[in-house]
């Protein structure tokens, strides 16, 4: 048998277990003689275990389903397909500060309730296909529950909530992001009394911003996100919803950039 | 869904380290296993195969990174031209007390990224150097000896001086 030292790259092999055998043999045979060798082959044991040690799970989440492809199955279908308003008036004023509608606070309360509990890394109730569809259900085919992926925010949550008139159906979707941010859009049929300009109704940490359409209001908020990346994420909303179109890819690439230029949001 | 969510899950530790060894950055590394997440769960199909399955995943990542890259008119640097060539033949003696999770991240973060990630899929991931040279598109034989320079060019960066160089007896090929 070839007892001659085995180099480097072969202890490297060795120690993950890549030698055929015979040659295996060889380099076993080598350590228990070479008491400076078994030491690095013990080095080269001891670093790769500690690399495999480091791994760290992110705080990431993953999606029940998918929300990502147009076309792919019905959460696509629902978010990217189904659309969009009769939006009666085809100029719609931009910006503004209004009245906040009476309700605001109850918005902002079940914001606060989902945005400050619940898991950190995989939410255990982010929606599914069935709870996408039973939303589109309740609000009408012509709500907008858009994707925001490309603003690195995933859907965490659709639920029904409580605000406005009994009589109204109210949907509160929440979305997380990978830095902290929790943003909500709350879609409330019939317009909820909400004016059809987009308007901005609070100023930075607690922003929110409200529009209509002739068959819904949408009210979106956040507290401490970074104001240009929120204010974006309105517009383009706004925006979208006018023109009965999920997000056109110049915006999505927007998006994307503009959340890598903001600050992460307070933890 | 609940099933391919939980198959994800089980391995989003080694996801993140693959990408910090791609992006050299926590945050992208972060975005990039979000991304990876996401495009897996929109799958159509999965394989139901484990070993093809953590191989799938690891290239859906490996994928979302170049695609990133390309967005951002970047250029990557994945194969051995810049690699700095360390020298072989030789054991190294070396103070293991030196090795720690936290001398190992900080020395990975030294390495170049081709040597990041070979250290990454095989040592963190556990990809065999066969699985390795199919994700990365290079011969295991290339995997070997690039993985042989990382580790070296690592203790170097962990223990900088504390490094000595013994002189080889005899040399063998390697294989």
């Amino acid at each position: 048998m070839n007892t001659s030292r085995p180099d480097w790259t072969q202890l490297n092999a060795y120690v993950d277990g890549e030698l055929a055998p015979p040659e295996a043999a060889e380099v076993a045979q080598s350590l228990a003689g070479d008491r400076e060798l078994a030491i690095a082959a013990a080095t080269l044991a001891k670093l790769k275990a500690t690399v495999h040690e480091s791994a760290e799970v992110p705080d990431i989440e993953i999606p029940a389903t998918s929300v990502r492809r147009v076309g792919h199955g019905a959460i696509a279908a629902c978010l990217l397909g189904i659309l969009v308003l009769a939006v009666a008036a085809l100029s719609i004023p931009l910006g503004g500060a209004g009245a906040p509608p009476p309700w605001l606070d109850k918005a902002w309360a079940a914001h606060e309730a989902w945005a400050n509990a619940g898991p950190t890394r995989i939410a255990v109730r982010e929606p599914n296909a069935g709870q996408v569809l039973a939303a589109v259900s309740r609000l009408g085919a012509q709500a907008y529950l858009p994707d925001l992926t490309s603003a690195k925010l995933t859907l965490s949550r659709i639920e029904p909530t409580a605000l406005g008139s009994p009589d109204r159906e109210a949907m509160h979707l929440g979305y997380r992001g990978t830095r902290g941010c929790r943003v909500s859009l709350f879609i409330l049929t019939g317009g909820a009394g909400l004016p059809r300009a987009f308007t901005q109704l609070g100023q930075s940490p607690k922003q929110s911003y409200s529009w209509s359409s002739a068959t819904h209001g949408y009210l979106l908020m956040a507290d401490g996100m970074d104001q240009a990346r929120l204010d974006l994420i309105a517009r383009s909303l706004h925006q979208a919803t006018r023109e009965r179109a999920p997000l056109d890819v110049q915006t999505r690439t927007a998006l994307r950039e503009s959340r890598d230029k903001s600050i992460p949001c307070p933890s | 869904m609940t099933e391919q969510r939980a198959r994800i899950a089980a391995y989003l530790g080694r996801l993140n380290g693959y990408a910090i060894s791609l992006t050299g950055n926590r945050d992208r590394a972060r975005d990039l296993v979000q991304d990876c997440a996401l495009r897996a769960m929109a799958a159509r199909r999965w394989p139901g195969d484990e070993p093809a399955y953590r191989a799938w995943l690891f290239r859906i990542l490996r994928n979302a990174f170049f695609d990133e890259e390309r967005r951002s008119g970047r250029v990557v640097a994945l194969d051995d031209a810049t690699e700095p060539v360390a020298e072989g033949g030789e054991t190294w003696r070396f103070d293991d007390s030196l090795i720690s999770s936290l001398t190992v991240r900080i020395g990975l973060t030294k390495l170049s990224p081709p040597h990041r990630e070979v250290i990454a899929l095989v040592d963190l991931a556990g990809f065999s150097y066969g699985e390795t040279a199919a994700l990365i598109g290079v011969p295991p034989g290339t995997v070997m000896s690039r993985l042989s320079r990382a580790r070296h060019c690592l203790l170097l960066a962990i223990g900088e001086s504390n490094v000595q160089p013994l002189p080889a007896r005899a040399r063998k090929a390697a294989k």
